[in-house]
């Protein structure tokens, strides 16, 4: 899980991700047992972390930089996930799975009208990877590509689609190229920027997957108005 | 007399890890009990008097339902990491499992250790100064903000860790019988962050 917007957890989370299957197939055991002591090494070897280290120690702090010792059995910790909807594990005393910690939702008609009228015309898919992603040209034809097989599937579904594109990279003129019908016809929006909270679009019920990039947040605030959401990892 | 207990919150300004402690600060006014005090970057200032503004009635007593803000000199952990690193857009997809380990590898030190080693301890330093001025009776810390834990857990401070996140990584090396070799995919979840 990483978090809404691309952050230092996004950019982890993109790069240390297996894809392996829990639970974890045997045949996949050693690559498995491989990956977690690939992290160790980094603890232990990194020329970064030791020099962070030396610098921490001299300075009198002796505990261990806060990634590497993240379970501190007399803390108490408070995460929005639930057990139901987390991985299945034992949760100890000191640790409140609480549920949704959210801000009072906007509802969307205080904002934006236009949206509402579009959005009450059919069933619509948000594509939202995060408010810093900015989109290359070849995740702009992948992901244009794939939309296009959706709507050629599903003639009634229409797109949001939160993308900014890298600069000067022709990356809105490959979706534009490739999505030419529907962007006449409204069936997609393509917006370098989300008017209103990616929560008051879910909670309007009108969209009905959120394709989202994995942060935990969109990954809560998709679980808590039950809408499906496939992932794209691709930022 | 000032009999009211305080509560510091220390976080990063991300949207996605700011979010959590906003959502929290919201119910904390609700209640008035708590002197709440803010640490965290420049940019997360608006947000928070958003809060106050939102909160306060017109009849509400002058100084109370108020959050004091704190601004973190230099700059914050995403920036960081651009400023210090060479990081590329096109360096952050990589293959899974095996194929992954050598990009990975290049990569987390440079999230991990986002700070220089001069700013984070001038950080701790810089949290410790402040903890010592305001002696709040809780701590409640971002669990990315990795000079906060240092102070902490140096100065000693009563603290609790508030995460936007799933808590698995830092869980799934406590499950028994090594499980997180053999049972739980090395995955998304590495030392606690995500």
């Amino acid at each position: 899980l990483g978090c809404h917007e691309i952050s230092n957890e996004t950019l982890l989370s993109n790069s240390a991700t297996t894809g392996f299957p829990y639970p974890l197939p045997w045949s996949k055991l050693l690559e498995n047992i491989y990956c977690v002591f690939n992290a160790v090494s980094i603890v232990l070897f990194d020329p970064f972390i030791k020099s962070l280290a030396s610098a921490r120690k001299r300075h009198g702090i002796h505990s261990q930089l806060a990634a590497f010792e993240p379970y501190i059995k007399d803390v108490t910790y408070i995460s929005p996930s639930l057990p139901d909807i987390d991985m299945p594990m034992e949760i100890p005393s000191n640790v409140h799975l609480v549920g949704p910690i959210l801000l009072p939702i906007q509802p969307l008609s205080r904002g934006d009208s236009d949206l509402i009228k579009w959005l009450q015309k059919g069933p619509t898919v948000l594509v939202n990877l995060g408010s810093f992603q900015e989109g290359t040209i070849d995740q702009a034809r992948e992901m244009a590509s794939g939309l296009h097989i959706l709507f050629n599937s599903h003639p009634a579904v229409q797109v949001l689609w939160k993308f900014r594109a890298v600069e000067g990279s022709n990356a809105d003129k490959e979706i534009e190229a490739i999505l030419r019908h529907e962007i006449k016809s409204g069936r997609i929006r393509v917006q370098s920027w989300l008017h209103s909270e990616p929560l008051s679009l879910l909670q309007s019920g009108f969209i009905v997957a959120a394709v989202h990039h994995g942060g935990a947040n969109s990954w809560f605030e998709a679980t808590w108005y039950s809408t499906p959401f496939p992932l794209n990892l691709t930022v | 007399m000032n009999t009211r207990n305080s509560v510091l919150f220390l976080t990063n300004s991300e949207y996605g890890q700011s979010n959590v402690v906003l959502a929290v600060i919201h119910e904390l006014l609700a209640t008035d009990r708590l002197d709440i005090h803010v640490a965290s970057w420049p940019v997360l200032e608006s947000r928070i008097q958003a809060l106050t503004s939102q909160r306060l009635e017109p009849k509400a007593k002058p100084g109370k339902n108020q959050i004091k803000f704190h601004p973190i000199p230099g700059v914050g952990m995403l920036d960081a990491t651009f400023k210090n690193y060479t990081i590329s857009i096109d360096s952050i997809p990589h293959k899974p499992g095996y194929a992954g380990g050598t990009r990975f590898r290049e990569l987390a030190p440079k999230v991990l250790a986002c700070w220089t080693p001069e700013e984070h301890v001038a950080m701790v330093d810089w949290f410790g100064d402040l903890a010592m001025t305001l002696k709040p009776d809780l701590v409640v810390v971002d669990p990315f903000l990795s000079p906060a834990h240092d102070m902490v857990k140096k100065l000693n401070w009563k603290y609790a860790v508030l995460s936007p996140c799933s808590l698995a990584a830092a869980l799934i090396p406590e499950q028994p019988r090594l499980a997180v070799l053999w049972k739980y995919p090395w995955y998304v979840n590495l030392f606690g962050l995500s």
